[in-house]
């Protein structure tokens, strides 16, 4: 039961109880009084009764008529006095009773007496009479009167009784109740306070625990009124203020971070700053100006950096918040669409720029910087683009000279070769048509200037590939050079099929590099091994590929004559030859022709060898996107 | 000039060349009357005057007027244009080769060192478009 209850409870009784006492009170007072008022009146009554023996008395002494009426007077007051009489026990009933049967006689003999005295006077002079009629009356006037009196008396000591009685119940009455409402109190008091007294020091108790620290901690409830309230408020404010007290760790937290990527922003800041100021590049922030039809018309400087100071030639005064026609008096239409173009599509534009103020050419990267904004960093490439422009020019005069070399290598090819053409044709007509003239000696002499102009002829076709390969265009792609070993094998044993040759060559050979360039070296390489393979009977090629550091390294190993490893660097170098021509047959151009494909090819090439144990040549392709053309 | 005789225009500004040519064809075909322009005017004059010609052999490398130029001019004439054309030139480049034969060229001959190759490819020419009429 709760506190509140238990408290209305009480007032409840409480309240009920000083009412009954007070109703009680009050009714029995009005008893009382109305008891009083009743002992007043039988006082009164035998006083009355007095009084009217008294003036009848004195009327039966003078007779005098006006005495009449004053007894009648009193006996008026008498009989409305007993007619108040409210009588409650048997014996005031009774006794009332006998008093109204008392008054109505004694008026009866007061009317005997009054027509006793009319007679007298009648019969004037007949004192014996009146004398007699005196006395009779006179005594039982005073028998009346004196009974009533004693009645009266008696009604009043009875009615004083009954008050007496009443004041005692009453007082009995008010003790008792008084003495059950004090036990109650003092039980209610006991049990109330015990009950509090617990609660309040658990909770008390409960709230230390919390006050230390410890959020966790739950209130038990004793009982289930207020403080038992209480105690799940403590556990709910615990529970909340565990909440808040981890939100605020978290918001702490959440401080310390916010300080942190503060300092961190400002660092940031600080270090664009330094960049800002400190890089040689030009740095400017440029803020495009719109006209009526939504294009830019013009723009404005708002910051820039000391780079672009030195190099504009004025200071950050003279330019920030300038417009650029203000300063220049003319903008490029290209450099507002530029800026138009990176504000409105938000991506950054990149482009190589030419003032012709400055003479300097600049490589611009333009960023939107926020959305009305654009930076821009000058990288300032005039050098590049100088060297870049001699390059072109260069470039332009070796394509000439290509061009040149091109048409020389053509008038070679037809000029050197027609003479040659007709040396050999004619030496040829000789030995034919005239052969039957001609010695042995003649003949043999003509057939040298044959073999000489062959060589010669093959000469020239090298040179004339040698120039081709370094001018034709590539076409790199993946191609496997096991099936180009395998045309070249085929086309060399054709060629001497009386040859035997074993030739290995890998199952796959995986090159990134241009097919038709990759079979003349092929070819030369091959060739070059079945060449010098030719006076070994038991001749073996290997061609294959092994991967050293990551490369794809190719090798073509014979086991031929082989050659001076200390004349190896001349080995690539055309023209040059490390053997006569007694015994093998060559130009020398063959492997700087090989040479000069790999090179394409962004490659490199090399040899192993030793003389009369065999060559190896390895060379390298670089891969896709390698190349150096 | 004898009208039967079929003749061969050489087109070559090379006089070993012609005199080559020339011999190579004595051998094969003894009847055959060559003419040698050494030029593409001289040319031009030619073959407006030869009436029974019935094969040009054609050098690319010409002064002046090349061989392709000289190619087209006699595939623009009505009179000319089904009497075959044989490029012989010293070239061995494959653009040339197809300049040739997209000119209407009817063949492309290589001039070999060799005198006896050259006569053989020469042969094979000349047996395919001459009409031999004396033999």
């Amino acid at each position: 039961m709760k506190i509140k209850t238990r408290f209305n409870i009480t007032v409840v009784l409480f309240s009920g109880i000083i009412a009954g006492v007070l109703i009680f009170l009050a009714t029995t007072d009005n008893h009382v009084k109305k008891t009083s008022e009743q002992d007043e009146l039988a006082k009164n009554i035998s006083q009355g009764a007095i009084e009217l023996s008294y003036l009848a008395n004195d009327y039966l002494i003078h007779r005098e008529d006006r005495q009449i009426e004053r007894w009648r007077a009193s006996f008026a007051r008498f009989s409305a006095r007993i007619a108040g009489l409210r009588p409650e026990t048997a014996n005031e009933k009774l006794l009332v009773k006998n008093m109204v049967a008392s008054v109505r006689q004694l008026e009866m003999t007061f009317n005997d007496v009054l027509s006793g005295v009319q007679k007298s006077r009648t019969n004037q002079g007949d004192d014996y009479l009146f004398s007699e009629l005196f006395s009779v009356s006179s005594s039982r006037l005073a028998v009346q009167t004196q009974g009533l009196f004693s009645d009266s008396q008696r009604l009043s000591r009875q009615i004083r009784s009954r008050l007496d009685r009443l004041a005692n119940i009453r007082t009995f009455l008010v003790y008792a109740i008084l003495f059950l409402f004090a036990i109650f109190l003092l039980a209610n008091y006991i049990l109330t306070y015990r009950r509090t007294m617990r609660s309040v020091a658990a909770l008390r108790a409960g709230m230390k625990i919390i006050g230390e620290g410890d959020l966790d901690y739950k209130m038990k409830r004793e009982w289930d009124d207020e403080l038992g309230e209480v105690a799940e408020a403590v556990n709910q404010t615990t529970a909340e203020l565990k909440k808040v007290t981890a939100s605020k760790t978290e918001l702490q937290k959440e401080i310390i971070e916010r300080k942190q990527a503060e300092e961190a922003v400002r660092k940031s800041e600080e270090k664009y700053r330094l960049l800002f100021e400190n890089m040689t590049e030009m740095f400017q922030i440029l803020e495009p100006i719109f006209g009526n039809k939504g294009t830019a018309t013009d723009f404005r400087y708002v910051e820039i950096n000391r780079a672009s100071e030195r190099l504009v030639g004025k200071t950050r005064k003279e330019i920030e918040g300038k417009r650029a026609k203000e300063l220049w008096g003319i903008v490029e239409e290209y450099w507002l669409e530029m800026l138009e173009k990176v504000l409105k599509t938000g991506e950054p534009v990149h482009m190589e720029n030419y003032s012709r103020e400055l003479n300097k050419y600049y490589d611009l990267y333009a960023w939107k910087a926020n959305e009305s904004r654009v930076a821009i960093i000058f990288s300032d490439i005039s050098e590049r683009k100088r060297a870049e422009e001699a390059l072109r020019i260069t470039a332009d005069e070796l394509a000439a000279t290509n061009k040149e070399l091109e048409s020389f290598s053509y008038s070679v090819s037809h000029d050197l070769r027609a003479p040659l053409r007709a040396i050999k044709s004619f030496s040829d007509i000789l030995l034919e048509d005239y052969s039957d003239i001609l010695n042995q000696d003649g003949a043999d002499l003509l057939k040298r200037i044959g073999t000489s102009t062959n060589r010669m002829s093959a000469i020239i076709d090298d040179m004339l590939s040698l120039a081709k390969i370094s001018r034709e265009s590539m076409n790199s792609q993946e191609i496997d050079l096991r099936s180009i070993a395998d045309a070249v094998v085929n086309d060399l044993r054709e060629s001497e099929p009386e040859r035997t040759v074993e030739i290995t060559i890998a199952r796959a050979l995986p090159a990134f590099a241009d097919a038709r360039l990759m079979h003349i070296a092929l070819m030369n390489l091959i060739g070059n091994a079945w060449k010098y393979t030719g006076k070994n009977p038991t001749a073996c090629l290997d061609i294959g590929m092994m991967t050293k550091e990551n490369e794809n390294v190719f090798f073509i190993q014979d086991n031929g004559a082989g050659f001076d490893m200390s004349l190896a660097h001349k080995l690539f170098q055309p023209f040059h030859r490390l053997h006569t021509d007694s015994q093998f047959s060559g130009t020398g151009i063959g492997l700087a022709i090989v040479n000069k494909i790999v090179q394409r090819h962004g490659g490199r090439i090399w040899a192993e060898s030793e003389i009369g144990k065999g060559s190896t040549f390895y060379f390298i392709l670089a891969g896709p996107g390698g190349s150096k053309r | 000039m004898p009208k039967d005789f079929p003749q061969i225009l050489i087109v070559d500004d090379d006089n070993d060349c012609v005199f080559l040519t020339k011999r190579a064809l004595r051998k094969i075909r003894p009847s055959c009357i060559a003419e040698a322009a050494y030029d593409g005017n001289h040319a031009i004059d030619l073959l407006a005057k030869l009436d029974s010609l019935q094969l040009i052999l054609l050098d690319l490398k010409l002064p002046g007027m090349g061989g392709i130029e000289i190619l087209h001019f006699i595939k623009k004439q009505e009179r000319l244009k089904r009497i075959p054309v044989i490029v012989v030139s010293s070239s061995s480049m494959e653009k040339d080769i197809q300049e040739s034969y997209e000119a209407g060229a009817a063949k492309f001959i290589h001039k070999s060192l060799n005198f006896s190759e050259f006569t053989k490819s020469l042969q094979t020419v000349v047996d395919t478009y001459l009409n031999d009429t004396i033999g």
